[in-house]
């Protein structure tokens, strides 16, 4: 608290020393605007040779001193070419400034403000609207895809409601935050699926922890910025935009046709099935984006519309969803106080489907029909069922089961920004974001699968609701006092999150006519086996911050952040974590005029970032009946048991990590090719892990520890070319690439040693681990047998590594990694007259995967129940079980054609009423070059939840799918 | 508005607002209860008794159905065609002996069994803290279930560490005591209790910790010392025995069976029961789903499929006779059929006539083609506690610790052991004989007195230290054709906990 005062007297205080103008010198007034007359504020006017400068006012409007008739004057603003002018004898002295493209002058934002591009001085990438991925695009992450060095996404495959994985430089936290933290005009932690990606101006990311600082608590995972479209006070203007697209299955598992499932030894059930054609179809899509934006004087607007229609290629899979936006802004009291509403509205109704399709169209004999007769599938509803472990037919999953969730969020953001004196501003602001899920599933009286024939028919609902509420206060400094520029900002942030959660099983209906709708009907709750539950859990985060950053002469630039946050969620006494970044950056382009270079940046960053424990009270002993009420014979009475939930761990702190960063920027010929390139150390202490403690006397096996100690190094580069630049043609090409390696360096605490572990389960029948944690390590060893053929007797041949002449523990080997060492992505964008053409590569490689699919329906033995998967590795000579070891590894590294776009911009006559219309088509994933046979060769961040082991494609994965899209987008 | 006003609302309003919480950061509960707000009133103190009770049923979690059955001569979980329950290898491991110190086995019955403990420790400290005066007989209570934990600890494990209190140091990690020390601190935990516990025998009393079971775990503790400490208490252990037969209130059933029945509540049997129920108990003893086959749910029209693992061993099987009525009451073997009356199938059956000749039809055969891979029907299956029809798979009966049967073929050991032709002994163990409908023995010897346990108490927890204690537990048998080493006896200390508690001392031949 003290803090805060501080700084708003230091700023006050400041503000009175240097916000008066001088007097008594020749002083020459007048206007900078842009091409359209408008007036452009914050340029800096100065004399050339003579260092003499001014800024312009929200009007345009300067006053320059020392300055006479016949001086040169230059003339720059962020966003503008710079321009040389001459001070006239008399008149109106009046500078025109064209709009500039470079990157160089570019806004970026990094958080709580922005700067120019070219004074930021740790690793912050700025994506915009233009370069985003295109396509039949439904999260705001595939915009991103490939786009930023160091950003990893991996989609979910063709699943239409799947989660996006993302990954900031590597793994740098064990918790369930890896996944960076996402800031939407300034909500701090806000869903990125709550902006439609029609909706976004630009996207912003911080990578480095001396720009991450300034969100301390959860910036380890890096940060994304975004920042909506909003209105423009001179023009009002109508955009929609629409498209439709078609998608169809591209890569699974190749499987066993009738013939040759018949001649490998198959049962013939008489019927002849593509189960993989039976479950799927070419899914169409729509998207429609209507947007409305304008204004006038002292108010601007935009409100947006967006309607999707997703079709899964799964049968009754896919989502319908609204999003609607509404972002307002009023200027008063003379332009000095801002007033910036958003509100975010997004309704999505969804088709969860049953992932489990997958693994049984993979394995359902080809032989067998889809319906069958007779009684003995008369309690299958008609369907072919044969009570196999597992098995089930998809197209009965499908057609017999619902599972649904409805999803609705609101988020509500109001800030107010009050210009006190001349480049202080005071803003505040306050957000609620509500966010309803509901899980509807209903299996039927007639499903094998999912116990609905045992049950005879299961129902249940289950709801999450989630509230945030932030309120913020900030201060802003900005001045330039002769060469140097300085910006200084102090805060207070308060975030409040409650969640709550209920949930209610039941079965045993007479009939499967209400699905989930009427779960009184089920007899379950008078039988004592229906099952419910609900929780309601909070937290709160509370900051105080500031930041400064200094530049000097456009060349030296400077920056310090410091964040103390506390968090309820750790010990007394635990609870307050210091987070600091500072970084620096000199540009040598300015310092030496070295032909053809515009910059030459050199700058280096330290920072410190914390992470959170994943959920509440793991530092306060509780106690509860946990998630299911246990009982105790009493008294003759089954009565209730009340007990400990969990090990407490009143020490529980903020997880830390530093990071330092020291990167280069440089543009060259007329900034026609711009390089960034950095390179990162991070280093995770405190590492919140949920770790084995001795019992006794621990009550419980594990306990959540800050016990980890994790290192992560990597490089980055992203470089722009614009190859051709000519009135009707032109050529960019953009290449992003990173490396990363990831380590544990320790995860003991004092007594407790964590040694050499293994974790990553294999899937009932198998047995055993196949990722082996060990200090000192990187993250993601695979281990296993090392295969070397087939024997005669038809077992596996497997390398005897201490040559004892038995296989056992001793004879496991490192037989992959899995994570990748790096990924790229390769963009050009061809422009000819009026058409445009953009072709996406995108690859990763170094990674491994272990193809569980394989590993379980691949052996002869099991051709009696299942079809088997035939890829390249399957080999008929071995007769054994089901079986893992190094044969089931596969390298992962692919190229892809990601995306290919070619688009037509329709040349309007001049009064035409539309301003801009264009067509594009787009085909995304159209080719991949890879040696993996299984569905997908992206690598996998976790398994089973664990991140500590990656590289294991899991059952019932979704297929991908290729999809074309045509779309149109006109502007009236 | 003068913009020296704006900045000093502006500042006044960062004072004012966040004032009000800003170095409020108390964690708020909603649904669950902390130190401050538990045990406010009885029903509470009696809901946190009830963990003690409770915990016991972990008992029959899944991995102590293998540490207690799987490593004697009982029970085994064989590595099937196609690769069920086969993988790593671990769970046939159990059975020939050639077990790792990384057991996952070993590892979650240590993890279960101590968590007991520390919930006995955890819930006498509290006990203590409300009102030890009041609680004193509660307190006892959870001090014998301490004692019956220690109990199967000091058979597994032989030298762990004995923790008796709650309120230790943070860093507290305590350190390996020997089989010995473990072996008096059971002793002394009853002795001192004993008086404290009630002797009724009631339907309110059911399930509860008594002076009779108190004597039970005595009479085991004494029957074992041999193997504990090196020195036999056999005396001591006819005394606890007599406690129980001369002065307490039970008596035979008539059936072999109805111990076992859905309703063997109040059994004339049942010294100390752990009470089970389809409903209140669901998913914790799941035998029915562990052992039989995918396509036994015909056979009793369960709604839940059973997972085709843990089997019969051979050896086991032959003990009985072929007209004993245990056995038929114990097993499945043989043809199997559905409700209706059909014959079985098993869809993924072995094609392969040598492996499986039965075809599709399901026939359990008390041989296995091998430990690590066998026919899917191989293994004859376990019926002891009633397979009710349309059962859920959790069973309904409960699972008595100590039942009279076993007493009174403790004291017939005891006394065979203390003279071999005491016809006392020949009498006590006759009277199971004729209760099975096979023929009397005419004198006892070393194999008769070791397998009419093991006929009468199949898979009630105690084959594994009976074995040990006739010295038959590493010979060989149809599954594991060699005898094995001797330091087998003893479990391994789990590889998790060696690391975690560097005061923890391995058991001999596990370095």
């Amino acid at each position: 608290m003290k803090k805060n005062v501080y700084f708003s007297i230091l700023a006050f205080g400041c503000a009175m020393l240097l916000g008066r103008p001088s007097l008594g010198q020749v002083r020459v007034g007048g206007r900078v605007t842009d091409e359209a007359n408008a007036p452009i504020a914050g340029a800096t006017v100065s004399i050339k040779n003579t260092g003499s400068q001014a800024i312009t006012d929200d009007a345009g409007l300067f006053t320059l001193r020392d300055a006479r008739p016949g001086m040169a004057v230059v003339v720059s603003a962020v966003g503008y070419s710079a321009t040389e002018a001459t001070v006239p004898t008399s008149g109106p002295f009046h500078i025109v400034l064209s709009q500039r493209q470079t990157q160089l002058d570019e806004i970026v934002v990094v958080g709580y403000g922005s700067m120019e591009k070219n004074k930021i001085t740790s690793a912050i990438a700025n994506v915009k609207a233009e370069d985003f991925n295109q396509g039949n695009i439904n999260n705001p992450a595939q915009l991103l895809q490939g786009k930023v060095a160091g950003l990893s996404i991996v989609v979910p495959q063709g699943n239409p409601n799947g989660a996006f994985n993302i990954r900031l430089r590597g793994l740098s936290t064990l918790g369930a935050n890896t996944q960076p933290l996402v800031i939407i005009d300034g909500v701090i932690g806000a869903d990125l699926t709550s902006v439609d990606p029609n909706d976004i101006a630009t996207i912003d990311v911080l990578k480095d922890g001396g720009a991450a600082a300034i969100y301390g608590t959860r910036g380890s995972t890096g940060v994304v910025i975004i920042t909506t479209k909003t209105g423009s006070r001179e023009r009002a203007a109508v955009t929609y935009n629409a498209y439709g697209s078609a998608e169809q299955l591209d890569r699974s598992l190749p499987i066993m046709s009738r013939s040759e499932y018949l001649a490998n030894g198959g049962t013939d059930y008489g019927g002849d099935t593509d189960w993989m054609d039976a479950i799927t179809r070419t899914a169409h899509s729509h998207v429609h984006n209507l947007s409305l934006s304008g204004g006038s004087g002292q108010f601007d607007y935009l409100g947006s519309f967006n309607y999707r229609k997703i079709d899964g290629i799964v049968n009754r899979t896919g989502n319908e969803q609204l999003n609607g936006r509404l972002n307002l802004t009023q200027r008063a009291l003379g332009d000095r106080l801002t007033l910036r509403l958003n509100l975010a509205l997004n309704s999505r109704d969804a088709q969860l489907g049953f992932d489990d399709v997958f693994r049984s169209a993979i394995i359902m004999p080809p032989t067998a029909p889809i319906t069958a007769t007779g009684a003995d599938y008369a309690a299958y509803g008609g369907y072919f069922q044969n009570r196999a472990h597992e098995l089930f037919n998809p197209v009965a999953i499908i057609d017999q089961n619902r599972h649904d969730q409805q999803h609705t969020r609101a988020i509500y953001n109001l800030q107010g920004d009050l210009k006190l004196l001349e480049g202080l501003t005071a803003s505040a602001r306050v957000a609620r974001t509500d966010e309803k899920i509901g899980n509807g599933k209903y299996l039927s009286r007639y499903s094998l699968y999912g116990s609905g024939l045992d049950r005879k028919g299961l129902a249940s609902q289950g709801s999450y609701q989630d509230r945030t509420d932030l309120f913020e206060l900030t201060g802003n400094y900005l001045r330039r006092f002769g060469k140097l520029d300085f910006n200084l900002l102090g805060g207070y942030s308060y975030q409040r999150f409650l969640s709550q959660h209920a949930f209610t099983e039941a079965g045993n209906f007479l009939t499967d006519e209400f699905s989930y709708h009427n779960i009184s009907a089920a007899r379950d709750f008078a039988d004592g086996l229906a099952k419910g539950e609900s929780f309601k859990e909070s937290s709160k985060l509370i900051a105080f911050f500031a930041r400064a950053n200094l530049g000097y002469a456009n060349t030296y630039f400077l920056s310090a952040t410091i964040r103390r946050e506390g968090s309820s969620r750790f010990g007394t006494g635990n609870k307050w974590g210091n987070f600091v970044g500072l970084s620096g950056g000199v540009d040598i382009g300015q310092l030496a005029d070295i032909p053809r270079v515009d910059q030459l940046k050199l700058r280096a960053s330290y920072g410190v970032t914390g992470a959170l424990p994943e959920q509440s009270y793991l530092s306060q002993q509780i106690y509860g009946p946990g998630s299911t009420l246990s009982y105790f014979l009493y008294n003759d009475r089954f009565t209730p048991v009340y007990s400990p939930q969990s090990n407490p761990n009143p020490n529980l702190k903020w997880e830390k990590k530093e990071e330092v960063n020291v990167g280069v920027d440089v543009a060259l010929f007329d900034s026609r090719l711009t390089a960034t390139l950095d390179v990162y150390n991070r280093h995770t202490t405190d590492a919140l892990i949920r770790l084995n403690v001795p019992v006794p006397p621990n009550l419980y096996p594990t306990t959540v520890l800050n016990a980890g100690e994790l290192r992560n190094r990597g490089f980055e580069a992203a470089v722009v070319g614009e190859i051709v630049q000519r009135a009707d043609f032109g050529w960019q090409a953009r290449l992003t690439y990173a490396t990363n390696s990831a380590r544990v360096i320790s995860l003991s605490l004092g007594d407790i040693q964590y040694g050499t572990r293994d974790v990553g389960g294999l899937p009932a029948p198998l047995t055993g681990n196949v990722i082996r944690v060990q200090e000192g390590r990187p993250i993601g060893q695979m281990i296993g047998w090392v295969y070397e053929g087939v024997a005669d007797d038809g077992s596996y041949i497997i390398r005897d590594i201490d040559q004892n002449g038995q296989i056992n523990e001793q004879d496991v080997d490192i037989i992959g990694r899995g994570l990748p060492k790096g990924e790229f992505g390769l963009g050009n964008v061809f422009r000819y007259k009026a058409f445009d053409l953009n072709v996406f590569f995108r690859g990763v490689y170094g990674h491994d995967l272990i193809n569980l699919h394989r590993t379980m329906f691949e052996q002869v033995s099991r051709i009696a129940t299942y079809n088997l998967i035939k890829t390249k590795h399957f080999d008929p000579a071995y007769k054994g079980p089901v079986a893992y070891n190094s044969h089931y590894v596969e390298r992962g590294s692919f190229i892809k054609l990601d995306h290919l776009t070619l688009g037509y911009t329709v040349k309007l006559p001049a009064r035409s009423l539309l301003s801009t219309a264009r067509i594009q088509l787009t085909g995304q994933n159209l080719f991949y070059v890879t040696g993996y046979s299984g569905v997908d060769p992206e690598p996998r961040y976790s398994y089973d939840n664990n991140v500590l082991a990656p590289g294991v494609e899991p059952l019932n994965s979704w297929v991908t799918t290729r999809t074309f899209t045509l779309g149109a987008n006109f502007t009236f | 508005m003068n913009p020296k006003t704006g900045l000093r609302a502006l500042c006044l309003g960062a004072l004012l607002v966040p004032a009000v919480s800003c170095t409020d950061l108390d964690e708020r509960l909603f649904s669950q209860l902390n130190n401050e707000n538990f045990l406010k009133n009885e029903e509470e103190v009696l809901s946190a008794l009830g963990a003690a009770y409770s915990g016991l049923r972990t008992f029959q979690k899944f991995d102590n159905m293998w540490t207690v059955y799987c490593t004697g001569d009982e029970a085994v979980v064989p590595g099937r065609t196609g690769g069920d329950w086969a993988g790593d290898g671990q769970d046939q491991q159990m059975t020939d002996h050639r077990w790792t110190v990384n057991n996952r086995f070993f590892r979650g019955s240590w993890e279960q069994f101590f968590a007991q403990v520390n919930a006995c420790n955890r819930l006498i400290y509290q006990l203590e803290q409300l009102d030890a005066g009041a609680y004193a007989s509660y307190i006892s209570e959870v001090k014998v279930i301490r004692a019956l934990w220690y109990l199967w600890l000091i058979d597994f494990w032989g030298n762990v560490p004995i923790v008796d209190r709650f309120d230790v140091a943070p860093d507290y990690l305590p350190a390996t005591s020997k089989r010995e020390e473990v072996y008096r601190f059971i002793e002394r935990e009853v002795l001192d209790n004993l008086g404290n516990l009630g002797r009724e025998k009631s339907a309110a009393t059911y399930a509860r910790a008594d002076y009779w079971t108190g004597q039970a775990i005595l009479a085991k503790l004494y029957l074992n010392a041999e193997v504990y400490t090196g020195t036999p208490q056999w005396q001591q252990a006819l005394a606890a025995c007599n406690a129980i037969i001369e002065s307490g209130p039970f008596s035979l059933a008539n059936t072999y069976g109805e111990n076992f029945a859905s309703k063997n509540e109040n059994s004339p049997e049942a010294i100390f029961a752990i009470p089970f129920d389809a409903i209140y108990t669901q998913w914790d003893w799941i035998l029915p789903l562990v052992s039989l086959h995918y396509s036994s749910q015909q056979t009793f029209n369960m709604t839940n499929g059973p997972w085709n693992g843990l089997s019969v061993q051979t050896d086991f099987f032959y003990l009985y006779e072929e007209d004993d009525a245990r056995k038929h009451h114990n097993f499945l073997w043989g043809a199997q059929y559905t409700a209706s009356g059909e014959p079985l199938l098993d869809p993924g059956y072995e094609r392969d006539p040598a492996v499986d000749p039965d075809g599709a039809h399901i026939h359990f055969t008390p041989t296995f083609n091998s430990l690590y891979n066998t026919a899917r029907q191989s293994g004859v299956r376990v019926k002891k506690w009633e397979l009710e029809m349309g059962n859920n798979g959790f069973l309904n009966s409960d699972f008595a610790v100590f039942r009279y049967s076993d007493i009174l073929l403790m004291k017939a050991e005891v006394l065979w052991r203390l003279d071999p032709a005491d016809p006392q002994a020949l009498a006590l163990v006759n009277q199971f004989r004729t209760r099975a409908g096979v023929a009397p023995f005419n004198s006892l010897t070393e194999a008769r007195m070791l397998n009419e346990r093991g006929r009468e108490l199949f898979l009630e927890g105690w084959r594994r230290s009976d074995l040990i204690r006739f010295d038959r537990y590493n010979d060989a048998t149809a599954l594991r054709p060699y005898v094995s080493e001797r330091h087998k006896r003893l479990y391994p200390i789990p590889y998790d906990q060696i690391n975690a508690n560097p005061n923890l001392i391995q058991n001999p031949g596990y370095n």
